[in-house]
């Protein structure tokens, strides 16, 4: 396994470290990459829509499921966006959620 | 204890997670280490989930859409629970503000996100370990609660428990309109038995007459005292004097025909039975436990008065 190409992220680390073989971890990451996906597409609506408190919640959760599976990187991103959001910084937080985008998107296209 | 076979965890866990990610990590990381665990997707659900099965620890998440984290801890301690339930509430929110409302709505504890693994199980752990001594503590009650309603050398029910459950009976039975049976029923010549044969011997007859008894009423139904030394009360909710009697005399004759061996000598023993009875069918009086018993005894004297080993019944009001 090792490093997973284009993510620069160690399963093996990543896995031991939460307790979780690597096929649990892989399971646990495409669930992250479909409902990271979703959580992204409520952000743009709910940006469309000017409701702050849906898309800042949207990102709250994305945030939480990268914590929990240990990506410290998209942690960061969504953590800044979630901050953005909620104080309405919407053109801000849309270049954050662009390079969210591109780093969830490595996901899909492996997990 | 009452746990038969000593599962490491022998209920499950019912964890409130709307992120699919985190509800699948933690059902496997729990699930790894023994936990049955069952998920909700927000408070609703969870509450839904509560109405059929009894989850005695619960993990939630904080933020969820519909009902959150603390409202959920809010609506478990509303309602009624059949025990005590165990809330760890699973929070990215970290200040001290956040922690106190999360612990005030309800919540007994509560991890923070991400959260560690070790960290979790030893707080389900102190979870377990509360839920034992409330299981120990309610066991204990129920025991305490037991103990003070018997008489120790028959297993009947002591005079405490009458005086509290009689004025019910009388309650349901005027209301129902009801009737209600008691019988007063005593060993003839038990002193002398005593005297003869030792105290130990006769204790051994009350508990023999008091087994018999207890096999010939109605189990849950009818309800049986020991009133004084061996003197016994006979309660039959729902029956009139005339199956009272019919009762009394059965168990007069199965009394006869007893055999208590002492060593190994034979004794006889022999009873007298005063029955009467409240007939509420006809519309509703006032009548309290202890005239009802007064009654019975009047006609434990008058069975005592026509030579013993015989029952009188009747419904006169002493006179």
């Amino acid at each position: 396994m090792g490093r997973q190409k284009g993510t620069g992220m160690n399963i093996k680390e990543n896995s031991s470290a939460l307790g979780l073989s690597e096929e649990e971890y892989l399971y646990l990451l495409k669930i992250f990459a479909d409902t990271g996906m979703s959580d992204l597409r409520k952000i743009q609506e709910a940006i469309v829509q000017g409701d702050r408190e849906m898309a800042a919640n949207a990102a709250h959760s994305l945030k939480g499921a990268a914590g929990s599976m240990g990506l410290a990187d998209i942690y960061e991103l969504s953590s800044d966006t979630e901050r953005l959001l909620r104080c309405g910084r919407f053109d801000e937080a849309d270049e954050v959620i662009s390079s969210l985008e591109d780093k969830i998107n490595t996901f899909e296209v492996q997990a | 204890m009452t746990l038969t076979c000593k599962i490491r965890h022998p209920f499950p866990v019912l964890v409130v997670e709307d992120n699919p990610v985190i509800q699948q990590q933690l059902k496997i990381i729990l699930g790894k280490e023994g936990f049955e665990i069952e998920t909700a997707d927000n408070g609703e659900c969870a509450l839904d989930m509560m109405r059929d099965r009894f989850y005695p620890i619960i993990i939630t998440d904080w933020m969820m859409p519909g009902m959150n984290g603390p409202e959920l801890c809010r609506a478990i301690r509303d309602q009624d629970n059949p025990g005590y339930v165990f809330i760890i509430l699973l929070t990215s929110k970290n200040s001290k503000g956040d922690i106190v409302q999360g612990l005030e709505a309800g919540a007994d504890d509560y991890v923070s996100k991400p959260f560690d693994k070790s960290e979790l199980v030893a707080r389900i752990n102190t979870g377990e370990r509360i839920l034992e001594l409330e299981h120990s503590l309610k066991e204990a009650n129920e025991q305490i609660r037991r103990l003070s309603i018997t008489d120790p050398l028959t297993g009947c029910y002591n005079r405490a428990y009458l005086s509290e459950r009689l004025p019910r009976e009388l309650k349901m039975a005027t209301r129902y309109g009801q009737c209600l049976s008691l019988t007063i029923f005593d060993i003839d010549h038990f002193k002398g038995l005593n005297d003869e044969n030792g105290h130990l011997a006769g204790d051994d007859i009350l508990r023999k007459v008091t087994a018999l008894v207890k096999e010939t009423v109605r189990t849950d139904v009818d309800w049986l005292v020991r009133y004084g030394g061996d003197e016994f009360l006979l309660i039959m909710p729902n029956t009139p004097i005339s199956g009272a009697e019919i009762l009394a005399e059965r168990l007069r004759e199965a009394i006869c025909d007893l055999s208590v061996m002492i060593r190994d000598r034979r004794i006889g023993i022999t009873a007298s039975f005063g029955v009467t009875g409240i007939d509420m069918s006809n519309g509703a009086f006032r009548i309290s436990g202890d005239s009802l018993i007064n009654i019975a005894d009047g006609y434990l004297y008058e069975a005592k008065k026509a030579g013993r080993n015989s029952v009188r019944a009747g419904d006169q009001v002493e006179s």
